[in-house]
């Protein structure tokens, strides 16, 4: 007398329950939806952010025409920061995609051939490690004047040691499973181990480590505009905006106040949604 | 203490799930119930149920009563109601004797802990166990340890400087220190070797008989069941199939699944009677003689300053099945990862067909040899599916990897072709083993390694295997060297055995020979403990003396 064990439709719900994102990963992806409009439509949006007629000096916000008031050349704080989105997000992404393709290449080669490879590797990252980032930059910028993508360049080599070591401690865990033993057994190319079989296993961490990358390349890339590394005078960028901003911080505070709440909510955002998507890629593949 | 305990309804649900049936049971003080069954069978959420300790999500439900004690077993597992039933009423023996003790305590403050439970409990005063006030305990721990027959210098060891053996005992006395009315042992012995599971089950019964408590001794192996238990539970998907007394369940079983089970477990007692493949095993023993596939010549490894394989030479003919034997950590795997090449041997040499092959991996072809490792649940790549796995496979052994190779690979193995497009964690561990034997078959290897490839599946699912390697073996010629630790699985396949000891090769013969007349000390202690594990050996005479409980 046995009766079919019926599919449990209380258990699914639970499942998607426990999936479903919370009130703040909802609010980190509109954020960064709105980024991506300011991103593709600030050409349609806000065509004169910086070139617009410049009156006399900053107004304060709320003033007719300007919510957030204008800065010291009268440009529009609202325009402005609108129009910065894309340096401030564009570098920190290819910088954070850079340096995991350059940490997946020698994180791979290290940690699987190991040896005189992952002791050539593991030194050269040691002595990038020790470099400080702010003062490597400001000599680069010396040398080589401060253009954003010498910055971004710059940063891409500055944040590889870290996903070269997460990608060789994954990789390094891998190696001895049976199924990279198997493929051994097969003869199959050291390359095609490498990055057929053990990379895409290690991948769940390289993206989470990539997302959180950006966060902190979008703080780091803020930091060098203010300091005035990075993108030229009067382009628009949040970095750049605050220190320009700082002059007239009594007279009109949201210019100072709007980017530097663009940076935090949007580091903020990836953070979130980073670590909610690492959660899932974990959980992918248990039932 | 001696009193009956008895569970009344106790069942396991996961939301709508019942996971297991109502099940009633009595036990009497010094009594022992067997639970038999298969991985995924509940007998481990039962033992989980009893103390309170089931994953989140899941829930029990049902009463177990300790001598008028009662408590429902539907309370949360952190309901303070508990706390006098664990430890006190009943105790949970783990499996795996390397991660239940802490590694960071040594052995005697560990079990010295559990006897401070148990004063607590008495007087109820707040016997606090300071830094060192383990050592009020000092006489007690080693009256225990020798019960146990253990050293008295094991009080004073950190686990990691044990074998798993003693680690176990040392889980046994920390268990049996607080005298509880239930003890319940889930696979105590499964993570031990052969040789070591007999002795560690009977020093359990003898202790638990001897203190008046009742005990549940869980396991997959009904041959370890046998003369230990007094009544014997079969549960299947979360039913009970068969229940009974132990000798009349094991001799007449009603159950067709309980029949399957007992036909299942690998015997070595099937050796005495006529063993099917001995017409086969006497051809090819003969083919060994005049050539001989695989030679192993003085194979040396260490590794720091342990030496892991002494100066081992053995020889493989072709078409036959060699069984390598021992314990862990005799060396037999490192062995086999040095024929393969998959580790660096420090000396001797590996010759194929009489022609030496390289030290490592490079300069060897997939059509040499393959292995099927231990691990149903690694030996895959997770996000490959099993067409991806199966075709690269055969590509590398220069064929095309076309669906219908794949296919013909599966059926080989005895899988359907439509379970090519799932991934390894949509199979069972029995499904992936079988692939990961397609996978090696891809090449069409002239030598087959199989190195425990059965021993993490159950018994049914092991049955199966072997039966199908033993198949393979006649269609394709296949020759195949199988490490074991399990003489059971010995007998079922091999024609000869290896028996390795500390690294080294101590006896080498005919299956029969070595199983049955047994030379070298270890073998004989091997041969020993399997036999009086194994499911038909002197049925009356061991059930005979255990009536008298």
């Amino acid at each position: 007398m046995t009766t079919l064990v019926q599919p449990s439709r209380r258990r699914g719900t639970r499942r998607r329950r426990r999936d479903s994102p919370g009130v703040l990963v909802i609010l980190s992806f509109i954020v960064l939806a709105l980024v991506a409009v300011a991103i593709a439509f600030s050409g349609v949006l806000v065509p004169n952010a910086t070139t617009q007629d410049i009156l006399s000096g900053s107004l304060p916000a709320g003033s007719a025409g300007h919510l957030l008031g204008t800065d010291e050349l009268g440009r529009d704080i609202l325009q402005l920061t609108i129009a910065g989105t894309a340096s401030a997000v564009v570098g920190p992404v290819v910088i954070a995609v850079g340096s995991m393709l350059i940490g997946v290449l020698f994180g791979a080669l290290a940690g699987f051939l190991r040896g005189s490879t992952d002791w050539v590797v593991g030194r050269a990252t040691d002595v990038l490690l020790a470099l400080p980032v702010m003062l490597v930059a400001l000599v680069v910028a010396g040398i080589l004047g401060s253009g954003y993508w010498v910055t971004v360049g710059m940063l891409v080599v500055l944040f590889s040691p870290s996903d070269v070591r997460i990608v060789r401690s994954g990789v390094m865990e891998q190696a001895p499973r049976p199924y990279v033993e198997a493929a051994q057994m097969l003869s199959l190319s050291r390359p095609r181990i490498m990055f057929r079989h053990i990379v895409p296993n290690v991948l769940p961490l390289i993206l989470t480590n990539m997302l959180l990358n950006i966060a902190f390349a979008l703080v780091t890339l803020s930091s060098l505009s203010y300091l005035g590394v990075g993108v030229q005078a009067g382009t628009a960028d949040w970095g750049r905006q605050i220190a320009d901003g700082r002059s007239i911080m009594f007279a009109n505070p949201a210019a100072i106040i709007v980017p530097a709440v663009c940076i935090i909510a949007v580091a903020c955002a990836i953070n979130i949604v980073g670590d909610w998507l690492g959660d899932r890629f974990q959980n992918r593949g248990v039932e | 203490m001696t009193d009956t305990v008895s569970v009344s309804g106790l069942s396991v649900r996961a939301g709508d799930r019942v996971l297991v049936e109502p099940l009633d049971a009595r036990i009497e003080g010094a009594h022992c119930l067997g639970l038999i069954g298969e991985s995924g069978s509940g007998k481990s959420l039962t033992a989980r149920a009893l103390v309170g300790l089931l994953p989140p999500g899941i829930v029990a439900s049902g009463q177990v009563d300790f001598g008028g004690n009662r408590i429902d077993l539907s309370l949360p597992d952190r309901d303070a109601a508990w706390g006098e039933v664990r430890g006190r009423r009943a105790v949970l023996l783990l499996q795996d004797p390397f991660t239940s003790l802490s590694p960071v305590h040594r052995c005697g403050e560990q079990i010295a802990w559990s006897f401070a439970a148990r004063d607590r409990a008495v007087s109820d005063s707040s016997t606090r166990l300071g830094r060192r006030s383990h050592r009020r305990y000092a006489a007690e721990v080693a009256a225990l340890l020798a019960e146990l027959n253990l050293d008295e210098a094991v009080a004073q060891s950190f686990p990691h400087e044990l074998s798993g053996g003693q680690r176990q005992r040392v889980a046994i006395a920390s268990a049996m220190a607080t005298r509880p009315d239930l003890l319940i042992a889930d696979e105590p012995t499964t993570a031990l070797d052969a040789s070591n599971q007999g002795e560690v089950l009977d020093l359990l019964r003898g202790l638990q008989r001897q203190r008046g408590m009742a005990m549940i001794l869980i396991s997959h192996d009904l041959g370890l069941i046998r003369g230990r238990a007094d009544e014997v539970v079969v549960m299947r998907a979360g039913h009970v199939i068969e229940r009974g007394e132990t000798s009349s369940v094991l001799s007449s079983p009603r159950a067709e699944y309980t029949q399957a089970l007992i036909a299942a477990n690998p015997s070595i007692e099937s050796l005495g009677h006529v063993h099917p493949d001995d017409a086969i095993a006497s051809t090819s023993t003969a083919a060994h003689k005049a050539t001989s596939l695989l030679e192993v010549r003085g194979v040396t490894k260490a590794f720091g300053g342990h030496t892991a394989v002494e100066a081992v030479s053995l020889e493989v003919g072709a078409g036959e099945i060699l069984a390598v034997v021992g314990e862990s950590g005799s060396g037999k795997s490192t062995l086999a990862r040095c024929i393969t090449g998959l580790e660096m041997p420090d000396a001797g040499e590996i010759l194929l067909n009489g022609v030496p092959l390289p030290a490592g991996r490079r300069g060897r072809t997939p059509g040499q040899m393959q292995i099927v490792f231990q691990d149903p649940y690694s030996t895959l790549n997770p996000i490959f599916s099993v067409r991806q796995t199966l075709a690269e496979a055969l590509r590398a052994s220069g064929r095309h990897g076309a669906d219908s190779e794949v296919d013909e690979l599966l059926a080989r193995v005895g899988l359907d072709a439509s379970l090519a497009a799932r991934r390894p964690s949509q199979l069972s561990g029995g499904q992936r083993q079988r692939v990961s034997i397609a996978r090696a078959l891809a090449p069409d290897p002239r030598l087959l390694i199989c190195d425990e490839s059965v021993s993490a599946l159950d018994v049914l699912v092991q049955a199966d295997i072997l039966d199908m390697l033993a198949a393979l073996r006649s269609s394709l010629g296949l020759t195949i060297l199988f490490i074991t630790h399990d003489l059971g699985v010995v007998s079922r396949l091999a024609d000869r055995v290896a028996v390795m000891s500390g690294g080294a090769l101590v006896e080498t013969g005919p299956t029969v020979q070595v199983l049955n007349a047994p030379k070298h000390p270890y073998t004989m202690r091997l041969s020993a403990a399997a036999r009086s594990n194994s499911l038909l050996a002197n049925q009356g005479e061991a059930g005979g003396s255990h009536d008298g409980v």
